[in-house]
């Protein structure tokens, strides 16, 4: 069983199996891009943190305006903070899972030839 | 017979031969060994052994190349089985996976392939059998089918297609299960069931797969909504696992729910059941905007589950001004799904505090600042929420049914894998199906998912007492006899020969009425049979006769038989319920909160047997409350919840019709052929209502007593007294026919039968061995007997005397 499944899995491994491995690459960053909500943050970067902020008095209340303008600013500026943080390290990890991806593939490309590379070496050192 | 493609078959070949997580398991040590083999080389470089450091290393890189190719294999697998199980595979593009891997282990017979197969030897395992017994006690019948057969696989839509077919087409097969006790049909559902679970659980654990990584919440998707601190006081955001609930008995009602709430204004509902079918439609609707499967404006949703009796508890504030802080809060945050877990009573307290719910939260209600879901039993909707039209105006009610026993499966299904992950029990599937059947039938207060899963509960804590670890069906009903002294599961022989006897036991008691007892252990056989229907009470009986008959005796003996002790008769007079409020006082009151006599006892004392004394006294709509009793085993009590009368044998007993029998009795004609003339009878003279009378099992005639049986009675009861006498005070007392003769002569009467009997044997025998016995006349050892007066005395009803020797 085991000599006739060997050219089964040769077809398998460069075919459907090396797509499901780039498959599994794309999946990984799209998760991690998912998992940090970058789009979501992006779209919200600006906007307040956790809705906090006061509403602006009617009436013409100048000191009473520029204080809510204030406090409102700060929330914001509080959201870019820790929403830009969050951005940042989303996209190092992201980056990071793409060239692992990358070398997943590769190395996928390589497994029979690494196989055969390894036993060769193995033996090599032992009957040398 | 070439009916699967070779790379399918081999595939599956290699499953068979080495399992995946055997394969697991064998990568796991090999990269211990590997590590530690690298640890080695390293040691004996720095111990000097410089010969040997490379032939280490070398056995490394061949260990290396050893777990890559088991990692390449497992992959391989992986691979295969996750696109098999989870849809359909791109090598076999119409057939089931599992039904391609349940005959691919043998190229001859499919049905050699069933049963080699792992998941044709799992089917049978939770059927209850060895596999490996199964293939050689098979096979001892053939493994050709009985003619030719020609198929594709594709025409097997689910596992259980297949064992269906294998049926048909292997008589002996069936031949064999049905020799093991096993159901066509309970064959074809159990591999259903491992097939369903078997893919369910591989591709949980299939973490590479996107539809599993996309499950995962996300960082920061709450930022830009508002938070709820005051809210939090009063209950908290329901978190359960995302699940698109496609497994759910709600699934349907849950979307439904989800238009309503995809509305741009007016997004609120109100649903209406009982309260844990309520909760699990939340809950999958929860699951269900997790798992990102809803409307977009649903998404991002979270549900806070707002606990009125809290808010309620809460005096800080009045409840209108506190209720509009929540919704403030609630609307503020932007994504919250308000959820009242008791909408009637928290509108009747609100509305009680001067301002309608509806109009109070009607800015909220009206556009889509906010979504709110109230929760409603019935009989609280009914009374509470129904006639407020502007409240209304802004729900959309939403009736949720109970999921029935098709719909409940899964979920029991469900919650038996998770039992059985968390505590080592096993359960076979007769097990579960035994769960199912019975919960309904003797738990039977709320739903029958409630039921099902409190029954499984009270089991777990049984078997852990028994030490089982495996269980079955047996087990089941071991636990159900316990729990309720209902014989159930297998008859035993002296159970059977009871059951045999019962005429005989019970004319024991019940004297004279031999056509009265036969129809009752009629009943009571078709009952333990398995006959009767589960969705009825026991047995429903119908006791007509003259008063002092053997009616209420012929009640306790059944009970005695029944259930093992007089106590579980269960009494009501009901000419106490002749009233306009007898409905009331059975069933409980809503206004007044009290509940009824009836709900209480039946709730109290599920099982036994209900006893309806003088049934014709009581009120038409008593008797309309029986006629849904009788054929359904259930009523609903105030509050609307469900009261189960199914593990009750109901006997209503009535001296209506006791002239007609007097008469019939008088003219020397047989009762046994009467029923018809005497029920006839009852419903001219308006007595019974005749659809009330056909829904009894049995309607009995007990027939006036002749001498002989009072004769026969008086020696009972005698016998009785002189057993008690001699066990208590050492005392012989002699039954002589002549006391017997006196005892039936004068202590009956033709008005009331036998019953003032037992009365005048105390006043009579018992109280002239009283005197004896006071008087020093009789002592420890006396034997005493009763002879006729030498004197007539008036004052001595008997007529005998005391005789001492």
């Amino acid at each position: 069983m085991i000599v006739r499944i060997v050219p089964n899995y040769i077809l398998w491994h460069y075919t459907l199996g090396l797509a499901a491995a780039t498959a599994f690459g794309f999946h990984l960053v799209r998760f991690l891009i998912n998992f940090f909500s970058l789009g979501l943050l992006a779209k919200t970067l600006f906007a307040p943190w956790r809705r906090l902020g006061e509403t602006y008095a009617q009436g013409l209340q100048p000191n009473a305006w520029f204080e809510t303008l204030i406090v409102n600013t700060l929330m914001r500026l509080v959201g870019v903070i820790i929403r830009l943080s969050l951005i940042v390290i989303g996209l190092i990890v992201s980056g990071l899972a793409a060239c692992l991806a990358l070398v997943v593939v590769v190395l996928w490309l390589a497994v029979p030839i690494l196989f055969i590379g390894l036993i060769v070496g193995g033996l090599f050192l032992i009957f040398d | 017979m070439a009916l699967l493609p070779t790379e399918i078959k081999l595939i599956l070949a290699l499953e068979r031969r080495f399992p995946l997580p055997s394969r697991e398991r064998f990568l796991l040590w090999l990269e211990r060994g590997l590590f530690l083999a690298v640890a080695a080389s390293f040691l004996l470089r720095y111990l000097g052994f410089e010969t040997w450091a490379p032939k280490m290393l070398g056995l490394v890189l061949l260990g290396l190349s050893a777990w890559l190719s088991v990692s390449a294999s497992v992959y391989f697998s992986r691979f295969h089985l996750a696109r098999g199980y989870a849809e359909t595979h791109p090598l076999l593009p119409a057939t089931r996976w599992l039904v391609a891997e349940a005959v691919a282990a043998d190229d001859q017979s499919l049905l050699l392939g069933w049963l080699k197969s792992p998941i044709g030897r799992r089917v049978h395992e939770r059927l209850g059998f060895k596999p490996e017994s199964v293939l050689a006690e098979v096979l001892t019948g053939g493994a050709m089918p009985a003619k030719p057969v020609s198929i594709q696989l594709s025409q097997f839509k689910q596992l259980g297609d297949l064992a269906g077919w294998l049926l048909g087409a292997f008589p002996n097969y069936g031949d064999w299960l049905s020799r093991k006790g096993v159901a066509p049909d309970q064959l074809i559902k159990a591999a259903n069931w491992v097939a369903g679970y078997q893919a369910e659980q591989f591709l949980q654990s299939a973490w590479w797969r996107w539809e599993y990584l996309a499950q995962i919440p996300g960082l920061g998707k709450n930022w830009h909504y508002g938070a709820i601190p005051t809210l939090d006081n009063y209950g908290q955001i329901l978190t359960v696992p995302t699940d698109a609930g496609q497994r759910s008995p709600f699934l349907n009602q849950v979307k439904n729910l989800e238009s309503v709430l995809n509305r741009s204004r007016e997004a609120n509902a109100v649903l209406v059941g009982d309260l844990d079918s309520l909760l699990g439609v939340i809950k999958v609707l929860a699951g269900r905007i997790g798992a990102g499967v809803t409307w977009p404006q649903l998404e991002g949703r979270q549900i806070f589950l707002l606990e009125t009796g809290r808010l309620l508890a809460d005096q800080s504030q009045p409840l209108p001004e506190r209720l509009l802080t929540l919704a403030a809060e609630a609307a503020h945050a932007g994504n919250i799904i308000l959820v009242i877990d008791d909408l009637p009573r928290l509108s009747v307290a609100v509305s009680a505090a001067g301002v309608p719910f509806a109009t109070l939260l009607d800015a909220y209600l009206a556009g889509r600042a906010l979504t709110v879901i109230g929760l409603a039993d019935d009989a609280s909707y009914h009374a509470a929420l129904e006639p407020d039209a502007v409240l209304l105006n802004r729900f959309e009610t939403i009736k949720i049914e109970s999921p029935a026993e098709t719909g409940l499966w899964p979920v029991l299904t469900d919650f038996v894998l998770t039992v059985e992950a968390k505590t080592g029990f096993w359960f076979t599937y007769q097990a579960v199906e035994a769960i199912v059947d019975n919960a309904g039938q003797f738990f039977g207060g709320g739903t029958l998912l409630a039921e099902s899963l409190d029954l499984l509960d009270e089991l777990m804590g049984y078997l852990a007492k028994q030490r089982l670890r495996v269980v079955t069906k047996e087990a089941v009903l071991d636990f159900l006899r316990v729990k309720t002294n209902i014989p159930l599961g297998t008859i035993r022989t002296a159970e059977r020969d009871q059951l045999l006897n019962l005429e005989t036991t019970l004319s024991g008691r019940v004297i004279g009425q031999a056509t009265a007892i036969k129809s009752v252990a009629g009943a009571l056989r078709r009952a333990r049979a398995g006959t009767r229907n589960p969705g009825r009470p026991i047995g429903t009986f119908l006791f007509l006769g003259p008063t002092g008959v053997g009616k209420t005796e012929t009640a306790k003996a059944l009970s005695a038989a029944l259930f093992g002790r007089e106590d579980a008769l269960l009494r009501l007079d009901m000419s106490e319920y002749s009233g306009e409020d007898a409905l009331e006082r059975l069933i409980g009151s809503f206004e007044s909160g009290q509940a009824g006599t009836l709900s209480t006892l039946a709730r109290e004392h599920p099982y036994g047997v209900l006893l309806l004394d003088e049934f014709e006294k009581t009120a038409p709509a008593v008797q309309n409350l029986f006629l849904q009793i009788l054929d359904e085993g259930v009523f609903a009590d105030m509050r609307g919840r469900r009261v189960s009368l199914r593990s009750l044998a109901i006997i209503a007993t009535s001296n209506a019709g006791a002239d007609l029998i007097w008469e019939l009795v008088g003219q020397n004609q047989d009762l046994a052929g009467q029923e018809k003339a005497l029920i006839d009878h009852l419903v001219k003279q308006g007595i019974f209502k005749p659809e009330l009378l056909n829904r009894f099992d049995a309607t009995v005639l007990f027939k006036p007593l002749g001498d002989q049986e009072l004769k026969r009675i008086a020696t009972l009861m005698l016998e009785k007294l002189a057993s008690r006498l001699k066990l208590k005070q050492g005392i012989k007392l002699e039954i002589t026919p002549v006391l017997v003769e006196q005892v039936a002569k004068r202590g009956a009467n033709r008005q009331f039968g036998a019953r003032p009997m037992q009365r005048f044997i105390q006043e009579t025998v018992e109280q002239l061995v009283a005197d004896g016995l006071i008087a020093g006349r009789i002592k420890t050892g006396s034997q005493v007997s009763f002879v006729p007066l030498k004197l007539a005395t008036g004052d001595n009803p008997l007529g005998l005397e005391l005789w001492i020797e």
